[in-house]
């Protein structure tokens, strides 16, 4: 299939060209073809577009009824998805990652790549919602065109083993995993012990919304035990209010970095939630990153969190700060994450020091530990820095030795890399946090 | 009984050979355990039938039963004994690995087995894992 270019030239160089009969200047989309590839183009982008919203509103894609859409519907989003491969089938991408299948293009193709043109945002938008190279989320439940028979031909139903190495999974892998079949779906949906920890990290922090929050929680079936949303910046006090509401058996909250959130909100909630028959209260809480807690909604939080006449544990863990380390999560022991900084008094996160003569002090006024607006510290290493230092891209600060060790455009891959890593925690299983 | 003196215990494939474990390695297994008092009450116990599991995966958890019993107090050596032992040549599965672990319920081999088979899994695709499904027999190599 060529390009439709033939009704209007795109560029012709030509003064008189840009202008319109009127005189005024003729906008560049005005100059563009108006559907290049001859696809209808402006019905398939509404249809598409409110099925996107959908979508964002069911996060996992399952939340609506499970009987699935319409029959029309299904056909509508089956012949979406005819409409965007044929699309791709003829165009290259770059480094030729495409190979003509269209099982294959959604991803194997690089995703940045796939932003250049117009018509394939929406293909770089399936690479963040997986479920739409299926179709129609629910549509997919009636009828699993991809594997269905295959599974079936395979053998039956998937192996007894995976069964049991779900619960090894994160909750992006989780999430995947379900959408590979029928019969993975319902084993991921029918066992409410996989979801009664939940751990939301990058990248899928960024997409989380109450709603999707409310569904994802929904599925511990009210066994949710540890919820940990790291920078979750959809997530409103609302929302989280919701889920505890649900959720009585909650006892882990982790909500560093979530910037939507107020402690006057978390403090509402938890005293809520302390005051509900059937629950034990929180017991652990993780703030970090979030500002405003003045000293008085300090207290209040530490009352109740059952702390506030306990001496601090001098035998804690120490916390370093390093990237991917920033907040202190569930596998800690401690009630609440934030502390009093011994230098400037305020409540904020505290990290203790990586260099050896810094671990040596024994003074208390000469202890290297406070909030990183006191001492700053090197985000690689997570000494103190107090003679040169690089503060990189992404506004962190490095010390002299880390910034020889790593070229800028090491640490530039670096930061690209962490968008996608997955942080692992050692828990044992059915009691494992979920990350995504 | 080995020539070391130590009991061996006899267990039965589901294609019908018989296959022995030292009786240290055999007590991992919880289900073997609960056989013991009848196997040491009887001398003529006929073997343990395990109709699920298939000769070449249960010598590889008798092989993994007897090692961990052997170096049970060397933490190293157990580490190193199993990153070589989840890497497989292709004749057994580590599906059909975990199925045996589950069923004779040892769960350091679950442990093990499963933790690899979600190392394998993750970050892939759905794309991906259908085509592994697809590709999939009964021995489940498809997600190796």
């Amino acid at each position: 299939m060529a390009l439709n270019l033939s009704h209007r030239p795109v560029f012709t160089g030509h003064m008189s060209d840009h202008l319109s009969d009127d005189g005024r200047d003729r906008d560049i989309i005005d100059l563009l073809p108006p559907d290049p590839f001859m696809m209808d183009i402006s019905t398939t982008i509404t249809a598409i577009t409110g099925w996107f919203e959908d979508l964002e509103m069911d996060y996992d894609g399952y939340g609506k009824k499970k009987s699935g859409a319409p029959k029309e519907d299904y056909g509508l989003y089956a012949g979406l998805n005819l409409i965007l491969d044929q699309a791709l089938r003829f165009q290259s991408f770059p480094g030729n990652m495409f190979d003509g299948k269209h099982g294959n293009a959604i991803e194997e193709r690089e995703p940045r790549g796939a932003l250049q043109h117009d018509g394939f945002w929406l293909v770089n938008k399936a690479e963040d919602n997986p479920s739409f190279r299926s179709g129609s989320s629910s549509a997919m439940m009636d009828a699993c065109p991809e594997c269905s028979g295959r599974c079936s031909d395979a053998g039956g139903t998937p192996h007894e083993a995976l069964l049991y190495t779900l619960s090894y999974l994160g909750l992006k892998d989780l999430l995947s995993v379900e959408r590979v079949c029928s019969s993975l779906y319902s084993m991921v949906r029918s066992d409410p012990f996989l979801w009664r920890s939940i751990h939301i990290d990058k990248p899928l922090n960024e997409k989380i919304t109450d709603e999707i929050l409310l569904q994802l929680s929904s599925r511990a079936q009210g066994n949710l035990q540890c919820l940990s949303l790291v920078e979750c910046p959809r997530i409103t006090d609302d929302g989280l209010k919701r889920v505890l509401d649900t959720n009585t058996r909650l006892t882990k909250l982790c909500v560093p970095g979530c910037t939507r959130l107020s402690i006057e909100g978390i403090v509402n909630i938890l005293k809520d939630f302390k005051h509900r028959k059937g629950t034990s209260g929180i017991k652990h809480l993780r703030i970090g990153g979030l500002y405003g807690v003045t000293p008085e909604l300090f207290e209040e939080l530490k009352f109740l969190l059952g702390t506030d006449g306990q001496v601090q544990i001098t035998g804690q863990r120490p916390h370093f700060y390093r990237r991917g380390n920033f907040y202190l999560l569930c596998d800690d022991d401690r009630a609440i994450d934030i502390e009093i900084c011994p230098r400037c008094q305020k409540s904020r996160l505290v990290y203790d020091c990586t260099a050896e003569g810094c671990q040596a002090k024994e003074n208390a006024t000469d202890i290297c530990r406070a909030c990183t607006l006191c001492i700053p510290r090197c985000s690689y290493c997570g000494r103190c820095i107090n003679d040169e230092y690089e503060e990189t891209f992404c506004l962190e600060l490095m010390c002299s030795d880390c910034s020889k060790q790593v070229p800028v455009c090491q640490e530039m891959q670096n930061r690209q890399d962490g968008l996608i890593e997955n942080v692992v925690h050692p828990e044992s299983s059915h009691n494992i946090c979920l990350h995504g | 009984m080995s020539s070391s003196g130590e009991r061996m215990i006899a267990l039965k494939s589901c294609e019908g050979d018989v296959v022995y474990i030292k009786e240290t390695g055999a007590v991992q297994s919880l289900f073997i355990r609960r056989e013991m008092k009848f196997i040491k009450a009887d001398p003529a116990y006929p073997p343990i039938d395990l109709d699920m599991i298939n000769t070449a995966t249960l010598n590889k958890v008798i092989d993994y039963c007897n090692h961990h019993a052997e170096f049970a107090n060397d933490k190293a050596a157990l580490d190193s004994f199993d990153a070589q032992f989840v890497e497989f040549d292709g004749n057994t599965s580590l599906f059909q690995l975990i199925h045996a672990a589950h069923y004779l319920k040892i769960y350091s081999l679950m442990d093990l087995t499963c933790r690899t088979l979600s190392q394998n899994i993750k970050g892939k695709s759905i794309a991906k894992l259908r085509r592994l499904s697809e590709n999939s027999s009964d021995n489940g190599e498809c997600l190796i």
